[in-house]
């Protein structure tokens, strides 16, 4: 029974095995270390795990030396701009249900990673190009994040409760969501099927053609949320629901409705951005998305919390910062994220798309 | 009884002893001041790595399989006892950082990536207390003197966390019932009007930070002279909401309703989940159905019963008791109005 005590905890040691970069998220460099992933990161887990017997971490660290080549840079940046592609999807996905629903939704990461499921399921089982796959991958999130905000938060936010509590639902939606993923799916890692591919160099940055379509996917769903928010009526509405939900109440908007359609937006964004970080990965874990969802989060505040295109610099900013900071420390570059972060909460809170963006949305509403 | 079922009781004893300590620590800084720690868990992270190295030794005493800073082998009380005090100078520091802002909700956030870079930086600094896989054989107190067997030592642990449970209830109790704790209540309902009425609001948020994260330190220096052993993994910043949850479904603010929320959420759910029926033996989809099932738990309670298992009761005075009880910690939310998308 002791052991049985203990087994349930800490589980049979597992071997290191190639998590490429699903900490990280560049997946071709190739130059990270591997990380030792534990089947059952990322979940609630009883107080006994702490110090379980836990398999040591690969040795060998790579070090720059301490040396900022400047050749490094200009290749940082390009890997930069990719992470920035990616975090910018989920940035905006999030920051969009944020400021229509003002929901703190720790299930976003989780979300993220049930559509980056569905596109291995349509990619690998019916063989389908994994670039068609996002259509799918995008529908699922879209239906889970409108089904999650409908069937809980909706009801919870209905009678009442405080936003702080609405954290903990939350939490406890990601932990169900995900564990889910896992029971179905196994705790191991999965792989997309994307043909082989030769990369482009471009000066001294080297792209991929996936990074290259994941760029691409980027510009293409931000220009598509441009035109939403800008030119339909849908858009003008959740601007309205965001800025000031009870004079948009009284506008004769339905926000309840405006809202729903916000988290379906959304939750296809996050399915995208599932997808796309999976491809960059490599690899694809039940952790995936929570992995990630801090520097997505750090993105969209670092931008300017429920502001879509301050989300989309916040992770231009967060996603080279990132970069740089990993010439530096491989291991701590997200560290270089969280100050960043820290820095513009305290200098600046209304993040960097701050006070004019207000000003110009009160004059055009 | 046998000495299995003996370990097994003793283990959760001692568990639910420590996150009795750790929950009223953050009910003194969450229920009762209103301070949104995030990073409530590298409290007693910090306060088990201190109490580690004070009792592990010098480094080549071990054979030197694990590194670490310092190394000392000082007797029982005054590795829990320093801890406390590191634990409270580290929330010190973190709060002069993270108590900046003045909304709470970026306070929350600050503390959640203080967290999240705290154990980023532990995990491979492996020269400060041995990175990812951490320390372990931490030797437990009087452990080479008494003479007791596995169970019997066991329940001298028991015995020894119900000590330091009694003695962290009379300061919590103590502070919970003083005069302080209004003023603090006060701060908690609304900043604005504390501050008004002459209350230094950021100082005795700093205060009440420090006060918590000694005593979860104490409890981090408690566990993990039972365990023996301490590692990242086991704080991450999932830990802290755990905690919050507990203290959410107990009911915030009181000492009682925290007591009981910690043994609903660490031991019936989480113990109990344990006991589902398993699934044709594929271990791993039962192993994720029962995480699952402490999701469906949490937010069963969350949603029968918000207000806590028991509720704080409200003191107000007869001539306004017809004005309805300002809403606990929600002014933070509704107070920030929205920008727009």
């Amino acid at each position: 029974l002791t052991y049985r005590l203990f087994s349930r905890y800490y589980g049979a040691p597992v071997a290191p095995r190639p998590r490429s970069e699903s900490f990280k998220l560049l997946g071709t460099r190739g130059s990270r270390r591997e990380t030792p992933v534990y089947p059952d990161r990322g979940r609630i887990r009883p107080r006994a795990l702490r110090g379980a017997a836990q398999p040591a971490p690969v040795a060998g660290r790579y070090s720059s030396g301490g040396t900022v080549l400047v050749s490094q840079i200009i290749p940082a940046i390009g890997f930069g701009l990719v992470t920035s592609s990616i975090i910018a999807l989920g940035a905006v996905g999030f920051t969009i249900q944020y400021s229509v629903s003002r929901i703190f939704n720790v299930a976003f990461g989780a979300v993220m990673t049930l559509s980056a499921y569905c596109a291995y399921l349509v990619n690998v089982h019916l063989g389908v190009n994994i670039w068609i796959s996002l259509v799918p991958a995008a529908l699922a999130g879209a239906v889970m994040s409108a089904a999650i905000y409908h069937g809980v938060y909706a009801r919870f936010l209905a009678r009442g409760t405080s936003v702080f509590t609405i954290i903990m639902v939350s939490l406890s939606v990601s932990v169900i969501v995900e564990n889910i993923i896992q029971g179905l799916a196994g705790p191991g890692f999965l792989t997309y099927q994307v043909a082989t591919q030769h990369p482009f160099h471009i000066g001294s940055i080297v792209w991929t053609p996936s990074q290259v379509g994941i760029m691409a996917v980027a510009v293409a769903c931000m220009f598509a949320i441009h035109a939403l928010l800008r030119y339909t009526l849908l858009g003008k509405a959740m601007r309205a629901t965001a800025a000031e939900p009870d004079l948009a109440k009284s506008c004769g908007i339905n926000c309840e409705r405006v809202r729903f359609a916000g988290w379906a937006i959304s939750g296809g964004l996050a399915g995208i951005a599932g997808v796309v970080l999976a491809v960059n990965n490599a690899v694809l874990v039940p952790t995936t998305g929570a992995d990630v969802l801090l520097v997505v989060v750090a993105a969209a505040v670092v931008g300017g919390v429920g502001q879509a295109y301050g989300a989309m610099l916040g992770a231009l900013a967060v996603g080279i910062v990132s970069e740089l900071a990993a010439i530096v420390t491989p291991d701590l570059n997200y560290v270089a994220v969280f100050v960043l972060m820290g820095v513009i909460l305290i200098v600046r809170p209304d993040g960097l798309w701050s006070v004019g963006a207000l000003r110009r949305e009160a004059a055009e509403l | 009884m046998s000495i299995a079922w003996q370990y097994f009781i003793v283990t959760l004893l001692v568990y639910y002893g420590v996150n009795l300590i750790a929950g009223w620590a953050l009910n003194l800084q969450f229920g009762i001041a209103g301070v949104m720690n995030f990073a409530f868990i590298i409290y007693q992270a910090a306060g088990a790595y201190t109490a580690a190295v004070l009792t592990l030794g010098p480094v080549s005493a071990n054979g030197g399989y694990q590194s670490y800073i310092g190394g000392l082998s000082l007797p029982w009380p005054l590795p829990i006892l320093i801890a406390g005090v590191v634990g409270a100078l580290f929330a010190t520091l973190v709060g002069l950082f993270a108590l900046l802002p003045e909304k709470r909700d970026f306070q929350a956030v600050l503390m959640l990536i203080v967290s999240l870079s705290v154990t980023l930086v532990i995990s491979h600094q492996t020269g400060w207390f041995n990175g990812t896989a951490g320390l372990s054989a931490i030797p437990k107190p009087l452990g080479g003197v008494l003479n007791l067997g596995l169970a019997g030592y066991g329940w001298f642990y028991v015995g020894l966390t119900a000590v330091v449970v009694a003695a962290v209830y009379g300061l919590v109790h103590r502070i919970t019932s003083a005069p302080w704790a209004r003023r603090l209540k006060a701060m908690r309902d609304n900043p604005l009007a504390a501050a008004a009425l002459g209350t230094d609001v950021r100082k005795e948020r700093l205060i009440v930070s420090a006060l918590a994260g000694g005593i979860a330190a104490v409890s981090g220096a408690l566990l993990v002279q039972f365990i023996s052993a301490w590692a990242p993994a086991g704080w991450g910043y999932g830990e802290t909401f755990l905690y919050f949850t507990a203290i959410v479904v107990g009911g915030l603010g009181n000492n009682a309703g925290v007591a009981l929320g910690t043994a609903v959420v660490y031991t019936v759910i989480l113990e109990g989940v344990q006991y589902l029926p398993s699934l044709g033996g594929v271990s791993s989809l039962t192993a994720s159905l029962q995480q699952a099932a402490i999701g469906v738990l949490v937010l069963l309670f969350l949603w029968l019963r918000p207000q806590g298992l028991i509720p704080e009761r409200r003191r107000r005075l007869r001539a306004q008791s017809k004005v309805a009880a300002a809403p606990a910690i929600d002014e933070s939310a509704s107070a920030h109005s929205g920008p727009g998308v």
